[in-house]
């Protein structure tokens, strides 16, 4: 059974690893730099690969070729596919990420090919990855989990992206986005 | 919002012209006196930092402090605003002056000025109200960065009526869809919505139009309706209007907004 409640109960024996690296969203232009003030942190709760609805989370891809690719399928087939597009960085160090690379993870959360890549949009039924998250969301250990680009699914050089539980970041986790000379505009967990 | 119970925020008070006793008019915030030397061993700021000066001319003087303001606001998660007090300041304030200290700053909206005795019990006040706004708003989880955004704004603005409503007939007309069919979606009679297409009852099922419809803001209305109406991998291969059609307006509006924001997906 892959819910929630197993997942949580399988989380504490998982391994779980470090991560100090640089991230990157893009997203359409727009004028998100002229907006008062925009918001790089911020999250609605709106479900997505790795949360269900009513759990925070924030999504970044770990190098720019992946988060390209990201916007472009979402855009896909539209004129703003190739319309000017923003770039925006975060530096994240999380102690304890659950990373769905590692073998002994997959098999121990019993993840198919479907789970890590298949559409979600429209499932009646929270997916297992969507019950990993919420059972993530329900504890402070685990700050994130990294898990492959469906973008890049089919492409022949795998990409990655992080989903990260803001209400699991305390210090010393660290997730900051990046402004000016790489001073950070915002950060997590708020002072 | 309540406000009974929100507390002051934290506060320093520093600058050139600032002894070490309190002012009168800062006694009841209890902020903490630091001088100006001593600002570069702070590694953040407080919420507000007022700085006290006989002019701007003695700011401008001090540009080892004011660069040390600069960076340590930098690091200060937001709220985090400077209001500067001047003592003794001419009639006419020249703003080339104000100027040359704004753009010590990134964000110059978050400092301001005040000249004693003036308003200052006042602007202390809106500075205030100010941070307990943004607080408020980092705490409220329906607030919406897009609905900042003047392009996503103007997107949708010819949704609604001069009453400020959206109206179902100018979606419908947005989405391509006739009144009929937009009715059927929404679960109402044609008839009850061409007669009050912006009802105040109807404002809740309209509202993820609305939503979905931001995306104007990157597409154009041929490319918008285009996208409503060809398979999308997300989607199972359905469109989002089939699935708009099948009870899913919510999904397709979580959709629009993982766009606009570059969730990964």
């Amino acid at each position: 059974m892959r819910d929630a409640g197993s997942f949580e109960a399988l989380l504490a024996g998982l391994p779980a690893r470090r991560t100090r690296r640089r991230l990157v969203r893009c997203v359409p232009h727009l004028d998100f730099v002229t907006g008062d003030p925009p918001r790089f942190l911020y999250t609605s709760g709106r479900p997505n690969r790795c949360n269900p609805r009513g759990v925070d989370c924030l999504y970044f891809s770990e190098d720019e070729r992946t988060a390209d690719a990201e916007f472009r399928r979402q855009w896909r087939g539209t004129n703003a596919e190739t319309q000017p597009k923003l770039t925006f960085f975060a530096r994240v160090d999380l102690r304890r990420i659950i990373d769905l690379e590692t073998e002994q993870v997959i098999h121990a959360l019993g993840l198919t090919h479907d789970d890590l890549f298949g559409p979600w949009r429209l499932s009646l039924q929270l997916t297992p990855l969507q019950q990993l998250g919420l059972a993530i969301s329900r504890q402070r250990s685990v700050a994130a989990v990294r898990f492959p680009s469906a973008a890049l699914g089919a492409s022949a050089r795998k990409g990655w992206n992080l989903a990260i539980f803001p209400l699991s970041i305390e210090s010393p986790n660290r997730v900051e986005i990046l402004g000016k000379s790489g001073d950070p505009l915002e950060m997590l967990p708020r002072a | 919002m309540t406000t009974a119970t929100m507390a002051y925020p934290k506060i320093l008070l520093t600058g050139p012209a600032q002894r070490s006793s309190v002012p009168h008019w800062m006694r009841r915030f209890s902020p903490r006196v630091v001088a100006t030397e001593n600002v570069r061993s702070l590694s953040r700021l407080p919420e507000l930092t007022v700085v006290r000066a006989e002019a701007p001319a003695a700011i401008l003087a001090l540009q080892p402090f004011l660069k040390s303001l600069a960076t340590r606001i930098r690091q200060t998660p937001r709220p985090a605003k400077i209001l500067f007090v001047f003592d003794a300041i001419d009639s006419v304030v020249d703003p080339a002056k104000l100027l040359e200290v704004l753009t010590f700053f990134d964000r110059p909206a978050d400092i301001d000025f005040v000249r004693l005795p003036g308003d200052v019990h006042f602007r202390l006040d809106e500075a205030v109200a100010k941070i307990w706004a943004e607080q408020e708003a980092e705490r409220d989880p329906d607030t919406d960065p897009l609905s900042r955004i003047k392009s996503v704004i103007a997107a949708t603005a010819d949704l609604r009526m001069a009453s400020g409503r959206l109206s179902a007939q100018r979606v419908a007309r947005a989405f391509g869809l006739s009144l009929a069919e937009l009715a059927s979606l929404l679960g109402r009679s044609r008839q009850a919505v061409s007669k009050t297409g912006d009802a105040e009852s109807l404002q809740p099922a309209l509202a993820p139009f609305e939503r979905i419809a931001r995306l104007g803001a990157a597409l154009s209305r041929s490319s918008f309706l285009r996208w409503l109406r060809m398979p999308n991998e997300q989607l199972e291969g359905r469109s989002p209007l089939e699935a708009i059609r099948d009870g899913g307006v919510t999904e397709i509006a979580d959709l629009a907004e993982d766009m606009l924001t570059g969730n990964a997906t």
